[in-house]
């Protein structure tokens, strides 16, 4: 969070008795999985309940028109706020990047399903160049990499950049994004957006885990754990896990009193320390999760590379550790941005009415509640990841091998869970 | 609770402990500082200027709960997380 703009108030950090808890529970859980575990494979194939009514609402052409300009209208809104309003705290367009678009995507889409891919901004604006069509959801053969690298960079943004809640400051960066976006399209046309849009990538690796999927053009209603275990991994999903945890991670480190205390008074300026800190987390998650997958890969015959194909199971661990980590933010900050939107231009207008609304801070008032809920959230998705890296692992190793071989990456996404909890106590 | 902040010689302390009270407690906090210095507490808003020869304090009730940041301006620091439960 930076030291202003967006955020004020913050989360009490975990009683130590809870996270004790729950890393009680996730260690217990893990273990009884992995003795209790089956054999064969449970969710490797689609299984859904066809809904044809939904289905014909959801593509009526007249809805999605209506909705996708709602969204443009929101984002021209929020654009003007950037290139037009004063700098001040109350310009809306730093709280709408940070906690409108990159936490909101989070819910959206474990609850509405690849919807951003519908509604995108991005997409409206070259629907010139094809980025409408059904082809063009597809990505190019290079995978999901440059959305990899587009992540590490909002993340930078959104964590180590100096006075990144300023529009100075934000300006360059959309127009970067623009012109990233715009010439790639050009150059590789619309399949360029799956490859590379990092917040169009972000909410589709999120959809992952909603109860939605398309099969032969029909909405199915289906179970999320059979979703994330059985929906074809992209090229360069596991870049994109690593990056997503890597970053939430180190933004919990940031905000405690240690790394605080001792990078404030260091000789070393904030923006290094910040990035090799964040540098360090990716890495940190990128090698351990490597090393987990690898010895999956050494136990199984033919050779095959399983990073992509294990990253689904990393999916439900992003998804609850974002949410446990956001969601008061969203709920306040998120208030703030709907408050501010009324005045873009920061001079006392009131668009929509909401200008003068104050922020309801009840949430606050419910910090055990909250706190159960996060901890829930963390456990719960560990299970979620655990059951479903098994379920994937065993569709490749012997059966002799199934137990030895998922040990390390068991072990890993134990880590993951513990550190995460740990992290929000500090 | 007091917290007392100082700014000598360019060194500012606190320099980013957690302070941990609870709600409905009185919080006071008094700034020294050799150079003119803004002291900010987010949530509840309250600032205090200080400078050569002019301390400054301010006592308030914390009745909200939650974390919130002491900070400095320029240069910019955090000088402590309040925790009020």
């Amino acid at each position: 969070m930076p030291l202003h703009g967006v955020g004020s108030r913050q989360d009490l950090p975990l009683p130590l008795e809870l996270v004790a808890l729950g890393a009680g529970l996730t260690l217990a859980i893990t273990f009884i999985l992995v003795l209790r575990s089956w054999g064969d494979p449970k969710w490797c194939e689609f299984r859904g309940r066809p809904l044809p009514g939904l289905t014909r609402l959801v593509d009526n052409p007249i809805l999605q028109w209506v909705l996708r300009l709602v969204v443009l209208g929101v984002f021209a809104v929020a654009i003007l706020a950037l290139v037009a309003g004063k700098d001040k705290i109350s310009n809306p367009f730093p709280g709408f990047l940070f906690v409108w678009v990159w936490v909101g995507l989070v819910p959206v889409s474990l609850v509405g399903g690849h919807l951003w891919r519908t509604l995108n901004p991005v997409r409206t604006l070259l629907l010139w160049r094809g980025a409408l069509r059904r082809e063009s959801q597809e990505p190019l053969p290079m995978g999901l990499y440059p959305a990899a690298l587009g992540l590490l960079a909002f993340t930078w943004l959104e964590l180590v950049q100096p006075d990144r809640a300023t529009t100075q400051v934000l300006k360059w960066w959309a127009l970067a994004f623009a012109a990233a976006m715009l010439a790639g399209a050009l150059v590789a046309g619309p399949r360029w957006i799956s490859s590379a849009e990092p917040f169009e990538t972000f909410a589709s690796t999120m959809a992952r885990m909603s109860p939605w999927q398309r099969r032969e053009g029909v909405l199915h209603l289906v179970n999320p754990l059979r979703h994330v275990s059985s929906a074809v991994p992209r090229r360069g999903l596991w870049a994109v896990c690593c990056v997503l945890l890597g970053s939430t991670a180190f933004d919990s480190l940031s905000n405690g009193p240690w790394w605080i205390r001792t990078t404030q008074s260091a000789a070393v300026p904030s923006w290094l320390t910040g990035t090799l800190g964040l540098a360090a987390c990716v890495a940190l998650v990128t090698l351990t999760f490597w090393w987990g997958v690898r010895a999956v890969e050494h136990a199984v015959s033919p050779r095959q590379p399983l990073m992509d194909s294990l990253a689904r199971s990393m999916v439900p661990i992003v998804a609850g550790y974002a949410l446990a980590h956001y969601a008061t933010l969203l709920v306040l900050e998120g208030q703030r941005v709907a408050i501010n939107l009324s005045d873009p231009l920061v001079r006392g207008d009131n668009w929509f009415g909401t200008a003068e609304m104050g922020v309801n801070g009840a949430i606050f008032d419910y910090t055990t509640v909250v706190a159960w809920g996060q901890v829930l959230l963390i456990v719960g998705a560990h299970v979620v990841g655990v059951l479903s890296a098994h379920d994937i692992a065993v569709r490749y190793l012997p059966r002799e091998r199934w137990r030895s071989a998922q040990l390390p990456l068991l072990a890993v996404m134990v880590l993951y869970t513990c550190g995460g909890l740990f992290l929000l106590f500090a | 609770m007091s917290i007392d902040v100082v700014m000598k010689d360019g060194k500012l302390t606190p320099g980013g402990d957690r302070v941990t009270i609870s709600k409905g407690s009185e919080v006071s906090v008094a700034v020294t500082s050799d150079v003119d210095l803004l002291v900010h507490v987010h949530g509840y808003d309250k600032e205090l200027h200080a400078g050569p020869g002019k301390d400054a304090k301010v006592t308030f009730t914390a009745d909200m709960v939650g974390s919130f940041e002491i900070e400095a301006h320029d240069p910019a620091r955090i000088i402590a997380l309040l925790v009020v439960k």
